[in-house]
């Protein structure tokens, strides 16, 4: 009986340590989603700010760009193809994490929302180049013919992406296979 | 069974057959993290070897001039950058020794789960190693300059993401580890 009890309040401790960090990640993956969209909003509200981090970073110093009302919006919406991608992937964490938050700690749903976010992190490797060609094709539009900026380029940053997404595909794929194998072991046992 | 009472077993039998289903997607992930670093390395090392090329990039983005930049300078720069590719060096290093738990069937273990940890925590030092290094090579580059620009530690979008991604596997091994535990407990109850 002393054994079951002190197995008990061990399993409860680290059941409650993980409801913690469950609340915790819970928290901070909202506020980053929040945060990460208030961000991009603001930058295309002032051109001031597009000019001082999106042009340079698009590679358009120097470049005449124009930063009507019309080219800013389209250029936010473009912006939010990738930002679309990571808020699947910032709701599949903040759903993983609430069920930790909840107290289950082993269901089936976990490895499934890993690989989902494994995939839209390689998506959003992908997708950020391409966000940056056709944004530097938006800013670029209105000016005449041989001005019109067309840029494609991969970098580091979005490749290293695409292996974090990778690895998180990975941890989520090798769940679901061990759990599959542990199922068909049963089966046979 | 249970996902966590696999782990707790691990016969050797299922052991092999795991490794069948998922090896090949463990030796991917392993490569595309030494070509990233091997990219990282040689973009760097390539870059920082020719002196020209470092005044001119470093000198577009502080906007400052640059040309009369001391060799040693050069040389000490170099180093701060050799130095913060050490440390994403280590981040492959244990998503590499992750992958080889993953490859031997050990899945919910405290060895794999400590790899875990060690990669998460490894790539938040790799994006604290970005944020020192940036202003001090940035301090050792002006420092033959009459009036150098003032130090100053500064984060871009890309250093949030990056930290945001090393939490993210941090709080990962920290599910695993209590999963492990809970299995073990469980085992020891059964």
């Amino acid at each position: 009986m002393t054994m079951i009890n002190e197995i008990s309040s061990a399993d409860h401790s680290s059941s409650a340590q993980l409801q913690r960090l469950g609340a915790v990640m819970c928290f901070a993956v909202a506020i980053g989603g929040a945060l990460a969209e208030l961000l991009v909003a603001w930058v295309w509200l002032s051109p001031r700010l597009v000019e001082t981090f999106v042009v340079p970073h698009l590679g358009l110093s120097g470049v005449a760009i124009i930063l009507d009302w019309t080219t800013r919006i389209y250029a936010f919406l473009a912006s939010m193809i990738p930002l679309g991608v990571l808020f699947y992937a910032l709701h599949q964490a903040f759903e993983l994490f609430d069920n930790y938050r909840r107290g289950n700690v082993f269901t089936h749903d976990a490895p499934v929302r890993l690989r989902r976010i494994g995939l839209c992190m390689i998506a959003l490797g992908v997708l950020r180049p391409l966000t940056s060609t056709v944004l530097g094709l938006i800013l670029t539009a209105s000016n005449p013919e041989g001005q019109r900026i067309l840029a494609i380029g991969i970098s580091i940053e979005d490749y290293m992406i695409v292996v974090f997404g990778g690895l998180v595909l990975a941890i989520g794929h090798v769940l679901i296979a061990a759990a599959r194998l542990a199922d068909e072991h049963r089966q046979i046992v | 069974m249970t996902i966590a009472q696999y782990g707790a077993n691990e016969p050797r039998e299922l052991q092999s057959i795991l490794r069948k289903r998922i090896g090949a997607m463990c030796h991917v992930i392993r490569a595309a993290a030494v070509i990233w670093f091997s990219w990282a390395a040689a973009l760097n090392i390539s870059h920082w070897l020719t002196l020209g090329a470092v005044k001119n990039s470093w000198g577009r983005y502080l906007n400052l001039d640059l040309s009369g930049l001391p060799f040693s300078h050069h040389m000490a720069a170099f180093a701060i950058i050799l130095a913060d590719l050490t440390i994403s060096g280590l981040v492959v290093v244990f998503l590499w020794r992750l992958f080889g738990n993953y490859l031997r069937g050990s899945i919910f273990s405290f060895e794999a789960v400590s790899q875990m940890r060690k990669l998460g925590w490894t790539g938040a030092a790799a994006v604290a190693a970005d944020l020192t290094a940036r202003p001090l090579v940035k301090s050792i580059l002006t420092a033959h300059l009459a009036n150098p620009p003032p130090f100053a530690i500064w984060a871009e979008p890309n250093d949030m993401l990056h930290l945001i991604m090393a939490l993210f596997i941090v709080a990962l091994a920290h599910v695993f580890k209590t999963g492990v535990e809970i299995a073990g407990e469980n085992k020891q109850f059964v």
